[in-house]
């Protein structure tokens, strides 16, 4: 037990080590999308545009895939 | 600064003591490896995402939705439009939005450490403001392969004294008034250094090729350039009228059929024989850093009765147990290669070209060239730091420093190529080349590598489309006898640091590993 506890100042390095991982994803995905070399008013639109499309996806996802699926059981059986 | 590393070299690793690694042919592979696939499809998704952005400000700009910096026209009813190629919608587009990482002004002499200006931009990479300060950082961007390039020391001191007694321009073309005692000096000691009977020098590097190929070659003859030939090669070959014919880059198999085709079926039109084939290569290729296949070459040329151009811009003086160049890595005869040219910007420090080899050549360049007629030939300074480096670079002892110089540039070179593959990256090139490029890609990992190095200090060059195709953008280290080994370990370990951020540190051949187990 008092291997897996850590102490109060470890805690706060592994906060920052998290951060910097986020920032690191951020900066994956900023140079892989080319929104590194574009000026910040492209990014916010480039961006929007990505959330806006990926959540209306994932939303449609969660409200009509359980009746596809049901009539496709239907279907089959 | 470079004695003490080379003490260093002999306490520690004592069994590097070769420049070139064996008295027979050496045998080192240059390794290509080949591009991962999912750096391919970021890349190619880079280019789709700034060709979209590039449309789209394009339609604010002609409907003036949106300031329009940079080149513009109206494009009045009847006129061709001027700017409406791919090229100057990729230099607005692309090019101009990293333009803050290329043509950086410098503010001191590009020794070993280098004074770049610091620039600041309001609008975005389209004007900068100098605020004033100086980042100093390690310089591996310069072609100073041998460290000449001071401005204290006993060369400089004797330039500064030809200033005062020869002036500084010849005022003229080398056939009419412009060929001092000076040039003829630097020609007989440039033939001694390289072996052949005579050598004749230009004031420009490009001008020596694009000026000299049509002298040698004309109209019924063949040139077989390799692929990745520089610009002034092509050039001078347009302008001479032969036929050109190009084969893949060190390829021997491609060029031995080229020959075969090309002789057999003659000519274009008449099929009768040609009147000169010549082969015309370069010694290291500076943007993949790798070496022509010499002894190969000459093989060819004696079995099928070619002529060979060897174009050491970059090899002469970094090459060789004896800064020969690449005739004397590859130990093989001086009197084999026809036409030896080189340029004295890289590793002498100075201005210009030359052309070697027999007497007879050399003397019909001086009657029928057109930089002898039409150039202004070097001016007296320029010479003399060239003749002072050449004496250096005769004296065959050990400890003076002409050889000192060259033993330390390929104890770098080898040095730091290991350490960088050992690190995880692709790098391309032979194993001895002075030229490093390791591959980034991306155009956004290009701007993000050179300004997160300029960031830590170390001054890179980084290059992409089109002077590299699409997909490889690259970093070229240029190495130098002014580096010491503090330097080189300064640059792997931000090299380190920038690879992770940028997550570039992804070969397969060489799976990455921290840099303190990448020892020798």
């Amino acid at each position: 037990i008092l291997d897996t506890y850590t102490t109060g100042l470890e805690m706060f390095s592994n906060i920052r080590r998290f951060f910097k991982f986020i920032h690191w994803l951020y900066l994956q995905y900023l140079l892989n999308t080319a929104l590194y070399m574009l000026e910040p008013w492209e990014r916010l639109l480039f961006s929007t545009l990505l959330i806006g499309i990926l959540s209306t996806a994932i939303y449609s996802a969660f409200v009509f895939l359980p009746h596809h699926v049901r009539s496709l059981m239907q279907l089959i059986s | 600064m470079a004695r003490t590393s080379r003490h260093e070299k002999k306490k520690t690793f004592s069994n590097i003591g070769e420049t070139t690694p064996v008295p027979e042919h050496p045998s080192l592979e240059e390794v290509y490896e080949e591009t991962p696939f999912s750096e391919a499809f970021w890349t190619y998704l880079n280019y789709v995402m700034l060709n979209i952005f590039g449309w789209f400000r394009d339609l604010l700009r002609n409907a003036r939705i949106e300031n329009r910096k940079g080149s513009a026209e109206n494009n009045p009813t009847g006129f061709v439009p001027l700017y409406q190629s791919y090229e100057s919608f990729y230099t607005r587009n692309v090019y101009q939005r990293i333009s803050d990482c290329f043509n950086r002004p410098i503010g001191s002499v590009p020794g070993g450490k280098l004074d770049v200006l610091e620039r600041v931009t309001d609008d975005y990479n389209w004007s900068f403001q100098f605020t004033g300060n100086k980042i100093t950082s390690i310089n591996l961007g310069s072609y100073n392969y041998l460290g000449f390039a001071n401005n204290s020391g006993h060369i400089a001191e004797n330039v500064i004294n030809t200033i005062k007694t020869g002036g500084i321009a010849t005022a003229s073309t080398t056939q009419e008034f412009g060929t001092l005692m000076q040039h003829r000096k630097l020609e007989s000691l440039l033939a001694e250094f390289l072996g052949t009977e005579d050598a004749i020098a230009f004031g420009m590097g490009f001008a020596t090729n694009a000026l000299n190929i049509p002298s040698l070659v004309g109209k019924g003859c063949l040139i077989l350039s390799d692929e990745l030939n520089h610009t002034s090669l092509v050039l001078g070959s347009r302008l001479s009228g032969a036929t050109i014919k190009v084969y893949k880059h060190n390829d021997m198999i491609h060029l031995e059929k080229l020959l075969r085709d090309a002789i057999v079926s003659g000519q274009p039109r008449t099929h009768r024989p040609w009147r000169k084939i010549l082969m015309i290569v370069e010694g290291v290729y500076s943007m993949e850093g790798s070496l022509c296949k010499l002894p190969e070459l000459i093989e060819l040329k004696k079995k099928y009765k070619a002529y060979l151009y060897l174009d050491e811009a970059h090899s002469i003086g970094a090459m060789g147990s004896r800064g020969r160049g690449v005739v004397d890595y590859w130990k093989c005869d001086f009197k084999d290669v026809d036409v030896l040219m080189g340029t004295f910007t890289k590793s002498f420090a100075a201005a210009g070209g030359y052309i070697a080899g027999n007497k007879d050549l050399i003397n019909h360049i001086r009657t029928t060239s057109h930089g002898t007629a039409y150039a202004t030939s070097m001016s007296p300074p320029v010479v003399e730091q060239i003749t002072s480096v050449l004496h250096l670079l005769l004296d065959d002892n050990e400890e003076h420093e002409g050889h000192r110089r060259i033993s330390q540039l390929a104890w770098n070179t080898r040095y730091f190529r290991q350490r960088l593959t050992k690190m995880g990256f692709i790098v391309y090139g032979h194993p001895h080349s002075p030229v490093v490029p390791a591959l980034l890609y991306s155009p956004s990992k290009i701007a993000a590598f050179n300004r997160e190095m300029l960031k830590r200090g170390v001054a890179v060059v980084t290059v992409g489309f089109p002077a590299t195709p699409l997909v490889l953008g690259r970093v070229r280290f240029c190495l130098s006898a002014s580096h010491t080994k503090e330097m080189l370990d300064e640059v792997l370990k931000h090299a380190e640091e920038v690879g992770d951020l940028l997550n570039m540190r992804k070969s397969k051949l060489n799976p990455k590993r921290p840099f303190h187990q990448t020892e020798f």
